[in-house]
């Protein structure tokens, strides 16, 4: 289950080899190289930028036209840089960033249109290996695509598997069952809580309402993409809301600080094994195979829940995040050479053995390998969250204003009122309502 | 609580038990004062210091139980951190002496010449200080860009020396003023130069001032983050505090490695102020801000 | 004629000084209020659309988030000036005394001082957390609270905790400049007072604390300048929340520029800080200057 030792003898053989080659093939064709920059915001960690690396060595022993710099932006500070660089004509030829960025971008005629490479994907078969269309639809806005999907970053509750034993409940299918279980579970006194949420002011804490939200029938956008946050589906929102908040305010079975918790703080309470249930992105697989191996084999996926929708909502947030290219750039034919290389099936295998979970395939023949196979967790999450993952623009697709409602944190927003009690479900769900509406007719 | 009140009397050989109280009672203070104020520095370099597996322990130790570099191990060869390092230096360094350079002249003229308009500027040192440097950011990418200089770390250099420059001029200002005027009155007599008298007479005098906003600006530079954020695109030409923010990710918040980070961050500037530190405070005293 | 040319030396010493701030600093300040009166939006097309004052008006009179941000800024910057004030003060008295190993207090408390802002505010977040936070383990351990304090989850308590640690970040600046003023007050008037039968307190009021009236006022005001828009602490801690409860205006500024991609709208806030700033400052300057000069008579 465990094995990066091999891996990296592997990465580091296979960077060195393409450092030679790289060096070779300059001076054979040094008036032909092409540079290329490559923003990414996922792939920074010591770990995922090694494997990136390699990758990318791999990449230019293939095409020895190119050559393609790596540069890291922080996750938090994606804005500021990326807005500079459109002011300042700079961006970046080739990246990956935010869901939206890519119809954010092209709103101000920044993005080169994908539909070439969307075209190709429907004639040699990757877009039917795809798990969802939804993966390719959110980046359809004015009749074009402006990016393509690269990964899956799923969204799934994770519990202990020896806690709910102990207490003779199987895992909770409905939320009546899940919100029982919390409430059996929790046991402060001892060093374990319930469930465990960020539910912070931050923009990452907030995609776990998005999932309630589609299991209680209710969304942000109807599938004409108008909003209907606070119209018609404001029942089932506030629903939701009221359900997620429920656990932390009434039934108090959460680390009480949740509301300063980001992301990754609940990702350590749950890897430290302090909650029977936490609500976390793949990445807590990877986390738990590194920094707490003994729990691996107490934890368990759920399968995603049903909720007060039925069958039909059986949903969960997920997000396929894109890869763009700048139509200024004056790489653009490399960046999109670069784009069909390296979103292929078997491509990224190294980046998910890296951070196992953190990294999500998005084709479907990407998990049928061993690795996956021999994971546990992996497989579980595969089967029991993966199938039911949509975009949080539900049952619309993409319009760029859905990169400021993730960014100015309006869903964020409504959790966090309401877990330090500042708002009742009802008034932060028009209030967001409210802040929407702005952005969709200012 | 005064001054010079418990000032023990040097002349006094036997100490009154009330100066004993009160001696004892200052130095309580004074610890609790330390250890309030320096627990944070410490936690920080303890926790770097410390395996993973102990930086979430339910049962906390004040020091590492095992004691390991691994985290720095992983911040100084996983990362650019060496590349980073050299950076902020060299942008700290060298925006320091431009501002320090371009400060102490303007300084003087502020503190020793009568002249027209010379209250306008020492208003314009203080209004500048409050532009919120968040709006600052994006005119001053573009400028950047049509100098040509984006991506470089002449911008950084030049940024800095602007930011810095108001408050350094502010705080020599008080240096000068506080040399009596009747060395370089001399001077003048004696028929040396206005730029002679400045260079001989009164810049020696304010080495002490000189080292303090020398420290000021260095931190400064080393410290700074969004414009090396904004004005800086090549992974090879980050400074410290971006190449920190750098191998953060959307929903990973890497502690051990941030810690370690942080602590190398900090280490080299604790450092340099711990050895030069007389000279600083006795800069700092000599002159500092003055109405 | 020697004061003539020694002007014009004057200005040929500040000429370097002039261009610089005048490219980097008041071309940028210019350039944001033209943004601010332009449309801006990111999201939109036509960015350069001449608005007028919509920004202005809508900031003002149509959003309670300005009137709100700057109430939570002014409680900010208040509340972590005097406190900074206070503790730079009382360290400042302590070691004006002459007492064995002065030297190394003085600059044992000058350290938080060189810790980076982006260093300080991670350290904190660190010390803060309610379950790994080891302010509350030392708390719980102790017996002073019997389950841990939501340092930075609790609306009431966030803004306390962020302000904590601006004070540890602002008073060492202040302890120094005050103590350096403490040193130039003259020991015979303390003598001759006491001897006139002062006791501490008067002596502390009527001797020291008008000799360090003026630098406390220097002091002040650069401290409020400072903490007024800092920016890096309080966002990296709280990002604003708990439910507002520590958006000041610069983490609203950003919010609005870099997320919500309204670059004139943000820059019209910004204006309008910068204004609010410019007034207090020259108010009291002249404050300042009315009682100096009154003093002087």
């Amino acid at each position: 289950m465990i094995r990066d030792k091999g891996l990296n003898r592997r990465e580091t053989l296979a960077a060195a080899m393409g450092g030679l080659f790289m060096l070779t093939a300059d001076e054979a064709s040094a008036q032909a190289t092409t540079n290329m920059t490559f923003w990414t915001v996922r792939l920074n960690t010591p770990e995922l930028s090694a494997a990136l690396k390699a990758i990318l060595a791999d990449f230019e022993k293939d095409n020895p036209g190119i050559k393609v710099k790596h540069e890291p932006v922080s996750g938090n500070l994606v804005y500021p840089k990326f807005l500079t660089a459109i002011r300042g004509q700079s961006m970046p030829d080739v990246a990956e960033a935010y869901s939206y960025h890519p119809l954010q971008f092209a709103a101000v005629d920044q993005m080169e249109p994908m539909d070439d490479i969307i075209d190709l994907w429907q004639k040699n078969g990757q877009l039917a290996n795809i798990f969802n269309d939804y993966a390719y639809k959110k980046f359809f806005w004015k009749g074009k695509y402006w990016g393509v999907p690269y990964n899956l970053d799923i969204r799934p509750i994770y519990y202990r598997k020896d806690l709910l034993e102990a207490k003779g409940i199987k895992p909770p299918k409905t939320w009546a069952e899940f919100q029982a279980a919390c409430i059996a579970c929790n046991d402060p006194a001892s060093g374990t809580f319930g469930a465990v949420f960020p539910a912070g002011d931050f923009h990452i804490a907030q995609h776990f309402y998005m999932s309630f939200m589609f299991q209680a029938g209710g969304s942000i956008l109807d599938k004409d993409g108008n909003l209907v946050f606070g119209t018609t589906a404001k029942d089932a929102n506030v629903k939701a809301l009221t359900f997620l908040t429920d656990l932390a305010t009434k039934h108090k079975v959460t680390p009480p600080g949740i509301a300063s918790y980001n992301t990754d703080d609940a990702h350590t309470i749950f890897v430290q094994g302090r909650a029977a249930f936490g609500f976390g992105t793949g990445g807590v697989i990877s986390r738990i195979m590194k920094e707490n191996p003994s729990l691996f084999d107490k934890v368990g996926i759920l399968e995603v829940l049903e909720g007060p929708a039925g069958p039909s909502g059986k949903l969960t947030a997920a997000f396929y995040n894109p890869m763009f290219v700048w139509n200024k750039s004056p790489a653009k034919e490399q960046a999109k050479t670069f784009i069909k290389w390296f979103i292929q099936p078997g491509r990224l295998e190294r980046l998910y053995e890296a951070a196992p979970g953190q990294h999500w395939p998005i084709f479907k023949s990407d998990i049928n390998t061993p690795r996956v196979q021999n994971n546990r967790l992996l497989s579980e999450a595969l089967t029991k969250v993966v199938p039911y993952s949509t975009d949080f623009a539900y049952p619309g697709y993409g319009r760029p204003e859905m990169g400021v409602i993730d960014g100015e944190k309006m869903f964020a927003g409504p959790v966090n009122q309401v877990v330090v009690g500042a708002k009742t479900p009802e008034k932060a769900v028009m209030d967001a309502h409210e802040e929407m509406k702005k952005l969709f007719t200012s | 609580m005064d001054g010079s009140m418990a000032t023990p009397k040097r002349d006094n050989p036997t100490m009154s038990r009330r100066a004993v109280i009160v001696l004892v009672v200052v130095y309580a203070l004074l610890a609790v004062a330390v250890t309030v104020i320096l627990f944070p520095v410490f936690w920080m370099a303890s926790s770097s210091l410390k395996p993973q597996s102990e930086l979430f322990a339910r049962n906390m130790t004040m020091l590492p139980v095992r004691w390991t570099l691994e985290n720095f191990r992983n911040v100084w060869e996983g990362t650019a951190f060496p590349t980073y390092f050299w950076n902020s230096f060299k942008v700290s360094a060298l925006s320091t002496a431009c501002s320090v350079i371009i400060s102490m002249y303007a300084a003087y003229a502020i503190a020793r010449i009568k002249f027209a308009g010379s209250y306008a500027f020492s208003l314009l040192l203080l209004i500048t200080q409050m532009f919120p440097h968040i709006l600052l950011v994006i005119p001053l990418f573009v400028i950047i860009q049509k100098l040509g200089l984006f991506n470089t770390h002449t911008a950084l250099v030049i940024a800095y020396t602007s930011f810095s420059i108001p408050f350094t001029v502010w705080m020599l200002r008080g240096f000068f003023e506080a040399i009596p005027a009747e060395l370089e009155e001399a001077a003048v007599i004696d028929g040396a130069s206005m730029m002679g008298t400045f260079h001989r007479i009164i810049l020696p005098l304010a080495g002490p001032g000189i080292a303090a906003v020398t420290m000021f600006g260095f931190i400064r530079g080393w410290n700074e983050f969004l414009f090396a954020l904004v004005l800086l695109q090549n992974h090879d030409l980050f400074t410290l505090p971006i190449g920190l923010a750098s191998f953060q990710e959307e929903y990973t918040f890497r502690w051990d490695l941030i810690l370690a980070g942080a602590s190398i961050i900090t280490l080299p500037v604790l450092f340099f102020f711990l050895v030069m530190q007389r000279f600083i405070v006795q800069g700092l005293l000599g002159g500092a801000v003055k109405g | 004629m020697y004061l003539q040319r020694r002007a014009r030396f004057a200005y040929f010493l500040i000429l370097p000084a002039v261009i610089v701030i005048a490219l980097l600093d008041v071309y940028p300040i210019i350039e944001g209020v033209i943004v601010s009166l332009q449309n801006q939006n990111q999201m939109r097309a036509n960015p350069e659309a001449f608005v007028g004052l919509k920004h202005y008006s809508r900031a003002l009179f149509d959003e309670q988030i300005f009137w709100y941000s700057l109430g939570r800024s002014l409680v900010w910057t208040v509340f972590a000036v005097a406190g900074g004030y206070v503790v730079a003060l009382a360290l400042a008295l302590l070691l004006n005394m002459e007492i064995w190993g002065r030297g190394i207090f003085r600059a044992l408390f000058l350290i938080p001082w060189v810790i980076p802002d982006v260093c300080t505010a991670l350290l904190w977040k660190w010390l803060y957390g309610d379950e790994f936070g080891v302010i509350n383990f030392l708390l719980v351990k102790s017996g002073i609270v019997s389950k841990p304090v939501l340092w930075l989850s609790d609306p009431n308590l966030a803004m306390p905790a962020v302000i904590f640690v601006q004070i540890w970040k602002l008073y060492p600046v202040m302890f120094i400049v005050l103590l350096a003023a403490l040193q130039n007050v003259p020991k015979e008037l303390h003598e001759a007072a006491t001897i006139d039968g002062a006791n501490v307190r008067q002596r502390f009021v009527y001797i020291t604390m008008p000799f360090l009236k003026k630098t406390s006022v220097i002091i002040t005001l650069l401290g409020c300048i400072w903490t007024f828009q800092a920016f890096d602490i309080i966002y990296l801690l709280t990002g604003g929340g708990p439910a507002n409860a520590t958006k000041t205006l610069p983490t609203l500024i950003y919010d609005k520029a870099f997320w919500g991609l309204e670059m004139g709208y943000a820059a019209a806030i910004a204006m309008l800080m910068l204004a609010g700033l410019l007034v207090f400052s020259i108010a009291y300057l002249l404050v300042y200057r009315t009682k100096t000069q009154a003093e002087a008579v």
